[in-house]
């Protein structure tokens, strides 16, 4: 930064002041008594720049208002590290309230307006702030100014520790503030851990039960299967149950009068009712595979044995029967219609045979027969009535037909063959009756066969119809035939197998055993069917249980899910937590990392500006002490040890004067803002203020400083040096003088 | 003066910026830690290096990640 031009009106101890046309380059003079406004001078600028002086905090600066003024205003121009040229205007009026504004000289656009703003970006153009001004900048031998230590934030600031020592402060404070973060990580984890506890999660817990209630679903739908089976089994054992009662009265009914096929029809009803009993009656554990229906049937199968008993005999009848009746269908193969239709055929043509002969003798009988007749009457007229008209007609027909014709010689013969036609017309007719004979034989032999035909064929169909007859009727039937051997077998029948078909009393008995049987079987299979419908009960009742456990466990899977969404929802939050915590702890290690980092970098960064400075200070000390100290250095903690020529060894700040102190104290301030300018300025040139500089100084030593002044750094081009007097003026390019008791300054630089 | 602006840059008092001073630092940290005897994380590194640049941007108006 350079000031170009200083304006202000009713500020300090001006009314008016003006410092026009300052030069970027040169050594000026500001000198004056005491209370002169020399100082004023440089307040009048930190002013402007930063909206306060070192001895106005911006909530008082109505007290930089000339007394009894309502306000004071100043205007700077000073050209940026930009290069170019700003203006800053800024006014305060008695009541505190204040304005600025920040503009390109020349131009009444504002790059910024208000105190905050103006200030900020006043900051960014001259590249330093308030507390760098007054430690690089103004350099004042008033303690009230400086700190007592030389220039060490400036050091750091120049040196870039500054910065890097900020944040590894507030790196330091975020590591704090982390680990009581870690701090409250772990106690809520703590926390957490203590209501997992509480929750008494077991993990097994759920898939216990869910197997537990599939295990018991498992059971309840056997147990419903089993109930179902049971319910089938008895309704299929109350079917046959009825069927067999029916059985028992159909067998009560049964007499000698019921057809074979009724016996038949029972026999074979009380074989299906009760296998099919024995197949849906339970089977006994215990027990061998059909032993239990076995013995709940066992009146019932005796019935059956003894009824198989009796059909075996009624059986060995219709054996006979059937034998009956293939005897029959032989004879009927013999005369039956086939054998009577060759018969017929037969006799048909010997009927026609007959036949014809009858008419071939028929017709040689009246072949004959006329001529004979014919003959013998002539012959009998012409031999024993030749007068008549008849016999001489006859005569004369005869002989006109036959000339030769004598009537003794050949009159005879009419007789001969006359008789011996009337023989054969005779043979002719005997023939004709025999061949008709022949014929009515034949007529009634087909007669006869045809009426044992049908004989036969009604005992046939009626052997075949004995499933409709009783067994008397079919014993009646049988015997009708009248054949010894069948009548021995049909009489052992009856005393044997048949007797109860036949003997009333026999049957009497069977019935009264039967149906006592029948009865048993009836009672067992109802004690069975009791069973039943006990294991019926027991499995429904089974079911029940464990629809009643499945709805149980049901709500415990209900509770124990939900205890498990707890503990899933607290290791969410644990896991959370305690990434949460690792983070955290991440971050500590980032920010500690950091920190290390950062020292390094300050320490080497300490290291080189240490290297820089004793560079500079070596060419600029020398010239402020008299060649007595050579150059200096700044340790990490920023104390300062000085090379002195004469002990060659580097001694303590506080081991030498004051006045060397004082000396050393510029040459350092100057490094530091020569410094500054290299980095803040941006390669423009600095203003520097020395205010007081050279107060412990001997004439000599001030006439070295000042010579040496201008030479120090090329970015030192504007150097204000302020004094209540200088000897020789020569090597200021520019002087201000200011007098006590004077409220306008005016001064024209050119 | 004349004589004086002949000279090399004999003050150079390096004013580089904290940025520039701690990213030196921290690349030369890294290449020497890579090949060193003692432990190095390099993501540990790589992260305190990218915070301490976001804390000095930060300082420089820009944002801290």
């Amino acid at each position: 930064m350079i000031i170009r031009s200083l304006k202000a009106t009713n500020l300090l101890k001006y009314r008016t002041l003006a410092l026009n046309d300052l030069p970027a380059k040169a050594l000026i003079a500001i000198t004056g008594v005491n209370e002169s406004g020399k100082t004023g001078l440089v307040e009048t600028i930190c002013l402007a720049l930063f909206g306060r002086t070192f001895y106005l905090e911006p909530d008082n600066l109505t007290k930089g208002i000339l007394w009894g003024e309502t306000h004071g205003e100043v205007e700077m121009v000073f050209t940026g590290n930009t290069g170019r040229d700003y203006r800053i205007t800024r006014t305060i009026d008695s009541e505190g309230r204040q304005s600025a504004r920040l503009t390109t000289d020349g131009s009444d656009d504002a790059l910024a307006k208000g105190p905050s703003a103006v200030l900020a970006r006043v900051v960014e153009l001259v590249g330093f702030d308030y507390r760098e001004f007054i430690e690089s900048i103004y350099l004042a031998q008033k303690g009230t100014v400086t700190s007592s230590h030389p220039s060490a934030a400036t050091a750091s600031a120049v040196s870039g520790v500054q910065k890097l020592n900020q944040v590894e402060r507030t790196l330091g404070e975020e590591i704090l503030t982390l680990k009581a973060a870690i701090g409250e990580h772990e106690q809520q984890l703590d926390e957490l851990q203590g209501q997992y506890r509480r929750l008494a999660f077991d993990p097994n817990q759920l898939p216990n039960l869910e197997q537990e209630q599939e295990a018991s679903r498992a059971l309840a739908s056997e147990s419903a299967d089993a109930a179902r089976e049971w319910e089938e089994v008895i309704a299929e054992i109350n079917q046959h149950l009825g069927s067999l009662h029916a059985l028992r009265g159909q067998l009560a009914a049964l007499s000698g009068e019921s057809p074979v096929g009724e016996w038949r029809v029972a026999h074979s009803a009380l074989a299906t009712t009760l296998d099919q009993l024995a197949e849906s009656l339970p089977e006994d554990e215990e027990s061998a595979e059909g032993e239990s229906a076995a013995r709940v049937l066992e009146s019932a199968r005796a019935t059956q044995a003894e009824f198989d008993q009796r059909m075996a005999g009624l059986d060995a009848l219709l054996a006979l029967v059937d034998a009956q009746g293939a005897e029959a269908d032989a004879a009927l193969a013999d005369e039956g219609e086939a054998a009577l239709a060759v018969q017929m055929a037969e006799l048909q043509a010997e009927q026609r045979r007959a036949g014809a002969s009858r008419g071939r003798r028929g017709l040689l009988f009246w072949l004959c027969l006329p001529p004979a007749a014919l003959l013998l009457g002539a012959w009998y007229l012409i031999a024993h009535l030749p007068q008549s008209a008849t016999a001489v007609s006859l005569i004369e027909i005869i002989g006109a037909r036959f000339p030769q014709w004598q009537s003794v010689s050949h009159t005879p013969w009419l007789l001969y063959t006359g008789g011996a036609l009337a023989v054969v017309a005779l043979f002719a007719f005997f023939a004709m009756l025999g061949a008709g004979s022949t014929r009515g034989g034949a007529e009634r032999r087909l007669a006869a066969l045809q009426g044992e035909a049908a004989d036969m064929q009604a005992y046939r169909e009626r052997l075949q119809g004995f499933a409709a007859l009783s067994v008397p009727q079919l014993l009646d039937t049988l015997e009708a035939r009248q054949q010894a051997a069948l009548s021995a077998q049909l009489a052992t029948f009856r005393e044997g197998a048949g007797a109860l078909f036949v003997d009333v009393e026999a049957l009497a008995a069977w019935h009264a055993q039967s149906d006592q049987q029948m009865g048993l079987t009836e009672d067992a299979v109802r004690a069975e069917l009791e069973a039943c419908h006990q294991e019926l009960t027991t499995q429904q009742g089974e079911h029940d249980r464990y629809q009643s456990r499945i709805g149980e466990l049901e709500g415990a899977i209900l509770r124990e899910q939900e205890r498990v969404r707890q503990a899933q929802e607290l290791n969410l939050v644990r896991a959370d937590m305690e990434a949460n915590r690792d983070q955290t702890q991440r971050q500590i290690r980032v920010r500690e990392e950091a920190s290390l980092l950062l020292r390094g970098a300050s320490r080497q960064a300490m290291e080189q500006f240490n290297r820089d400075l004793k560079i500079f200070m070596s060419r600029v000390m020398p010239q402020l002490t008299e060649d007595r100290y050579h150059y200096l250095i700044l340790d990490p903690s920023l104390d300062v040890e000085v090379f002195s020529r004469d002990k060659h060894d580097f001694i303590g700040w506080d081991e030498i004067s004051t006045g060397t102190q004082q000396q050393i104290l510029l040459a350092l301030r100057l490094a530091l803002s020569a410094a500054l300018a290299e980095g803040a300025a941006g390669g423009q040139g600095q203003t520097i203020m020395l205010d007081e500089p050279f107060a412990f100084y001997d004439a000599k030593r001030i006439a070295d400083a000042l010579n040496a002044l201008p030479k120090v750094s090329e970015r030192l081009t504007q150097i204000w040096v302020i004094s209540q007097e200088f000897a020789d003026m020569r090597p200021f390019d520019l002087h201000i003088d200011c007098q006590r008791g004077q409220d306008v300054l005016v001064v024209n630089g050119g | 003066m004349a004589e004086q602006e002949s000279q090399p840059q004999e003050h150079d008092f390096r004013v580089r910026n904290a940025l520039g001073i701690f990213t030196d630092y921290a690349d030369r940290e890294r290449a020497r830690r890579e090949n060193a005897d003692e432990y190095f994380d390099p993501a540990l590194h790589d992260e305190a290096v990218a915070l301490v640049t976001s804390w000095l941007r930060h300082d420089e108006g820009g944002d801290v990640a």
